[in-house]
């Protein structure tokens, strides 16, 4: 428990002292280093990690992305920075809907706040999802789908990459969440220790927080897992499981892969991705979309469709 | 076990002493599995079911922090068996393993030391006791952040379109998706 209260506290620190860049008098973060001095160390760092860490990190990552395209709409031009997220009412409903489905069919289909989906204002082809169940899909890559089927894939990877808790497992990767358990214990065991040495301490670790989840983004086995992850939550939820293969062929085809900006850009090629896909869906028989489904996909998408 | 423990003592030409030790080990087995787990619930809403299947709508939600008795969990540890503390002791039901948590949530200040906003409550603790409000965590670094509030209100009309878990259940049934088989 006292790693989870440790992870629990300080995470949020380092998280509202990188953003600021300001070393804050913070009264009572001696009191919560001191917690680090009993860390059970055989329990995983991730496993300490709380539903609602996931969801307060997920809200702050989501709206660092939001902000720092804006800062670089010029340059990158990643969404229409006037209206970023689409308000056609049925699309987004929809979109949402097929993304709920999905997500109840994962192995977390409950988050600390729920998942929730929307579409990205920008004729890119690209998808990102926050540990908090935030998941958004440009408008580009909603266009390339041709079926419920193939948006339900898209969605599923990206819930997969929640589910599985990559954002968290990318910081653990990457030697952050160990960091900052090691500085806890360490400043820790200074007694006395001013609060501001502590906040200039955490504050160190920002810059590779962001830069993990943002820039870098996940690796490639992260990539692959949730994909296979994907095809699993098809099949569960009745949707076409061959439905992602489908849509990393149009990715392949559309050429837009081979140079992705933002988010996407550590996803290995669609192609690699198919091929990994291979065995796993071997001798997999397409299903069919329904007729109602085709119908319901035809109405709610006919006014993005038409743009 | 008092009972069974007195009763091998008071009658050992009755019951032999090894039989004592088995009904006294019998009753603690049975008294240890049948002890409800104080537990909290760690995410906003918990969905509550009245059987372990998720294509049923959940008959309540159970808030943040409400302290719940963990009967049993299921073999696989994805569902708990629970029923209500905080008053709302008629709940009686099952909710995903995960969605609950030991140590004990405090929303708020006892002794309102501290409130959202005041620089006291930058660490985020409620005390020693537990664990604090995921909102105030959420709240003081929208204040903090130095981002525009529109980002955040961004984040903030993402989150306004959650869908309720009955009308997920209408969108598969209407799709010809899947709508029953338990587990997830």
């Amino acid at each position: 428990m006292k790693t989870r209260s440790l992870l629990v506290h300080l995470l949020p620190i380092v998280l509202t002292l990188g953003i600021t860049g300001l070393g804050l008098a913070l009264p009572r973060i001696d009191k919560i280093i001191h917690k680090g001095k009993g860390l059970i160390k055989s329990k995983s760092l991730v496993d300490a990690m709380l539903e609602q860490d996931d969801y307060v990190l997920g809200r702050t990552v989501l709206a660092k992305t939001f902000s720092k395209n804006r800062a670089s709409l010029d340059r990158e031009k990643l969404f229409d920075i006037r209206e970023p997220l689409v308000s056609d009412p049925e699309a987004t409903r929809y979109v949402s809907m097929i993304g709920s489905a999905v997500a109840l069919h994962s192995s977390r289909p409950q988050l600390f706040h729920g998942y929730c989906f929307g579409i990205l204002n920008s004729a890119e082809i690209n998808a990102c999802s926050s540990p908090g169940g935030h998941v958004v899909v440009t408008l580009g890559l909603l266009l390339l789908c041709r079926s419920e089927d193939e948006v339900a894939a898209v969605l599923a990877h990206e819930v997969a990459h929640v589910a599985l808790r990559h954002g968290v497992r990318s910081l653990d990767k990457s030697g952050l969440l160990s960091d900052i358990r090691d500085v806890a214990i360490d400043v820790g065991n200074l007694a006395g220790a001013d609060t501001r040495d502590v906040a200039k301490v955490a504050n160190g670790f920002s810059g590779k927080l962001f830069d993990t989840l943002l820039d870098k983004g996940y690796d490639r086995d992260f990539e692959y897992e949730a994909d296979r992850e994907a095809v699993r939550i098809l099949e569960r939820t009745g949707y076409d499981p061959l439905a992602l293969v489908r849509v990393l062929g149009y990715l392949e085809q559309s050429g837009q892969s081979k140079e992705v900006p933002g988010l996407a850009r550590s996803h290995p090629s669609p192609r690699d991705r198919i091929k990994k896909l291979q065995s796993m869906i071997a001798g997999t028989p397409p299903r069919d979309s329904s007729s109602a489904r085709t119908r319901r996909f035809e109405s709610e998408f006919a006014a993005l469709r038409a743009g | 076990m008092n009972e069974s423990s007195s009763r091998a003592t008071r009658f050992p030409g009755r019951a032999p002493a090894g039989v004592g030790v088995i009904l006294i080990g019998l009753a603690t087995v049975t008294l240890a599995a049948a002890k409800p787990t104080l537990r909290s619930v760690q995410v906003r809403k918990a969905p509550v079911f009245r059987e372990r299947d998720l294509y049923q709508p959940a008959y309540t939600y159970l808030d943040y922090g409400t302290r719940v008795r963990e009967l049993e969990r299921d073999e696989e540890k994805t569902w708990s068996h629970i029923n209500g503390t905080d008053g709302v002791d008629s709940i009686i039901g099952w909710t995903f393993s995960y969605c609950l948590i030991e140590p004990e949530i405090v929303t708020r200040s006892k002794n309102g030391e501290f409130q959202p906003g005041d620089a006291n409550a930058r660490a985020m603790v409620a005390g020693d006791k537990g664990l604090g409000d995921p909102d105030l965590k959420a709240g003081l670094l929208r204040i903090d952040s130095g981002m525009s509030e529109a980002d955040f209100l961004l984040v903030d009309s993402l989150e306004a379109r959650r869908v309720p878990h009955e009308d997920v259940l209408r969108f598969l049934a209407e799709g010809d998706l899947r709508t029953s088989g338990g587990g997830q």
